[in-house]
């Protein structure tokens, strides 16, 4: 009888063991590629014309699960301090508290919570985080080819999301000449060995 | 986008209702020193209440930024200090009470301000100003040193002497510091300035009224009024420079302007009278706060001004000369060249009178865009312009100059070599102590 038991338990280990490491195996992991990528904005200027920029310094990590989507991790942090119009002094600007406050809110964030498959895509619903407010959004990620070049294994997305500054917390009254809508422009790829 | 408007109802909003509500205080406590002062905090609180509703800053639990904890915890903590502080004088409460809550209070205000900042992240935080446990500890002491200090020294000058210019400095260096931090481009940093001006401004022009109907007449009434109002500046600074770009040597000629105050009780103005000490207080106040603004406006002028010029159309060109090359060292010597030439445009009268360089031409010479007209090349000929200054002080112009300058500019006409020296010799004064305050920061 206890041979038994011991047997039953054993294989129960060994199919436990196995379905966990499928698991792992069925989810790929990829880190956020800084060279092939951008996080890019554009805002209203005057409401005659579109202000361009981008923040040099993003990280994040994604993992994807082609069986079961549902089951895909996107995360992205941005230095807000990164943040380049190319024009130095606007950029000083825009790092001071009427804007990004980078001394008290140095990242923006984002954090899946629900991913779902779509044609040519993903619907991704998640927490956004800029200037010290969460909220959460849902976008259409499109992408998700994964191509193999030099031996390293990448996969690309892209995005457009239009987000308006006073749901996170800019002062509305400072919001000026500058439109509250921006829309943020994210292309990105992810590697993995 | 600065709102003036706005501003100045928030202004004379504050100035009246602190006005207004110490004179109703006033009305329905008794006639003691400790009253007017308990509610000379209650009208400076209810003031600031009403400027800060009107200038539309929010108020949310829990406070996210570094203002919003400055409103919503250090002065309403401030303003329960000081009117424990007052009460205590009529023998309410422990002093011994007081004093701990007030070094608490001193002691906590620069890290209530900077929690959750990338300063007190720690070492490898997500940004490469977060400081090392020893700096955190070395600054937050050192704030603390310097705020108790200037507090104690006011509060016992007060005490000599109960005039309300001691508040008024304290309105000037909160103004100065207000316009320093907008000039530095945290706007809403230097419009939460106002209030507390006007507060001071209003109790100033209310209390002395009031002072002399004391049935304690002399005793000092004013300590609670400086209370706020050197945690406010202290508070302003303090966001100005870690979260905006005010500079760390403007921040503290700002918050020890007030000290020169003390210049009244020099022995040679004790036989001055009271209202006499006022002036030299208020003179001696303003001379630094002058000179961080004219800093600070020169800033501004160079770095933020083309933002906002490139949205207002600019003149052409007066003179087409190649652009300086931009680094610090051009700056740095074009700043000490219009100091000085501002400087003797100023202190050689002779000059003035002759019409001469004015200061306001002066003034022009070291301006760019943002003045509207395109004059930045004049200043490109600033080396030759010197050049010819320094010869005309010693021997008459005989030559007209070569370069091209725009219509109404002139050349300094010849003066005395006696006068020239003297003009020279403070012209060179001015400058180091304008190299020394501003260009090695």
């Amino acid at each position: 009888m206890r041979r038994i038991l011991t047997t039953c338990l054993m294989s129960l280990a060994v199919t436990v063991t196995f379905s966990s490491s499928r698991l792992a195996v069925a989810t790929d992991d990829y880190t956020y590629d800084l060279v092939h990528s951008s996080v890019s904005f554009k805002a209203r200027h005057l409401d005659i014309s579109w202000i361009h920029g981008r923040f040099n310094d993003v990280s994040g990590k994604f993992s994807l699960d082609r069986q079961d989507p549902t089951k895909s991790t996107f995360e992205l942090t941005i230095k807000a301090d990164s943040v380049d119009t190319a024009n130095p002094a606007r950029d000083e600007h825009l790092r001071q508290p009427d804007y990004f406050d980078t001394k008290q809110f140095p990242t923006i964030e984002f954090k899946s919570r629900h991913v779902k498959a779509i044609k040519d895509g993903y619907e991704v619903t998640g927490d956004f985080t800029m200037h010290g407010t969460t909220k959460e959004i849902t976008f259409t990620l499109m992408g998700g080819k994964e191509i193999e070049s030099r031996d390293v294994k990448r996969v690309g997305f892209s995005t457009d999301l239009k987000l308006k500054r006073s749901d996170f917390g800019f002062d509305k009254n400072a919001i000026g000449p500058i439109g509250d809508e921006a829309i943020i422009i994210i292309d990105c790829e992810g590697t993995r060995k | 986008m600065p709102d003036p408007i706005l501003y100045l109802k928030a202004f004379v909003a504050v100035v009246f209702s602190s006005a207004i509500v110490l004179l109703a205080f006033w009305l329905v406590t008794r006639r003691h020193a400790w009253s007017l002062a308990a509610s000379c905090v209650l009208a400076a609180s209810v003031g600031l209440l009403i400027g800060y509703d009107v200038l539309l800053f929010s108020w949310t639990w829990p406070p996210a930024n570094a203002l919003n904890r400055f409103l919503m915890i250090v002065l309403p903590a401030t303003v329960i200090v000081e009117l424990l502080t007052a009460v205590c004088d009529a023998g309410f409460f422990s002093r011994s009470l007081v004093v701990v809550l007030r070094v608490t209070l001193y002691a906590c205000a620069g890290r209530v301000l900077l929690h959750d900042s990338v300063y007190l992240a720690g070492v490898g935080g997500s940004s490469a100003d977060s400081w090392t446990l020893l700096q955190s500890i070395a600054t937050l002491s050192g704030g603390f040193g310097v705020l108790i200090a200037v507090w104690s020294l006011l509060c016992r000058l007060s005490q000599r002497s109960a005039s309300p210019s001691i508040i008024l400095s304290l309105a000037m260096a909160i103004l100065c510091s207000g316009l320093a931090t907008m000039m530095a481009g945290y706007i809403k940093g230097g419009v939460a300035a106002i209030p507390l001006v006007a507060a001071l401004v209003g109790i100033t022009l209310a209390s002395p009224v009031l002072a002399n109907r004391l049935s304690d007449h002399g005793k000092p009434h004013l300590q609670g009024t400086i209370g706020i109002g050197v945690m406010g500046l202290f508070s302003l600074l303090c966001i100005g420079h870690y979260f905006g770009q005010l500079s760390g040597p403007r921040a503290v000629v700002i918050f020890l302007a007030p000290l020169l105050c003390w210049t009244s009780e020099l022995p040679v103005l004790s036989s001055k009278s009271p209202f006499q000490k006022s002036v030299v207080r208020l003179i001696a106040v303003t001379i630094p706060l002058a000179a961080v603004l004219f800093a600070a406006g020169r800033d501004f002028d160079q770095k933020m001004a083309p933002l906002l010029a490139g949205a207002m159309p600019c003149e052409k060109p007066l003179i087409q000369e190649p652009r300086p090359p931009a680094n610090a060292d051009l700056h740095s010597g074009r700043f000490l060249r219009v100091a000085r030439s501002i400087t003797v445009a100023f202190l050689n009268p002779a000059r003035r009178r002759q019409g001469g360089v004015r200061p306001s031409e002066a003034m022009v010479r070291g301006r760019g865009c943002a003045t509207g007209v395109n004059i930045s090349n004049v200043v490109q000929q600033q080396p030759l312009l010197d050049e010819m200054l320094q010869k005309m002080s010693l021997r008459r112009v005989r030559h007209k100059p070569q370069c091209k300058l725009p219509p109404g500019h002139r050349f300094a006409r010849p003066t005395s070599p006696r006068r020239s020296a003297w003009g020279r010799l403070f012209a060179n004064v001015g400058s180091h102590i304008c190299h020394l305050l501003f260009e090695r920061s």
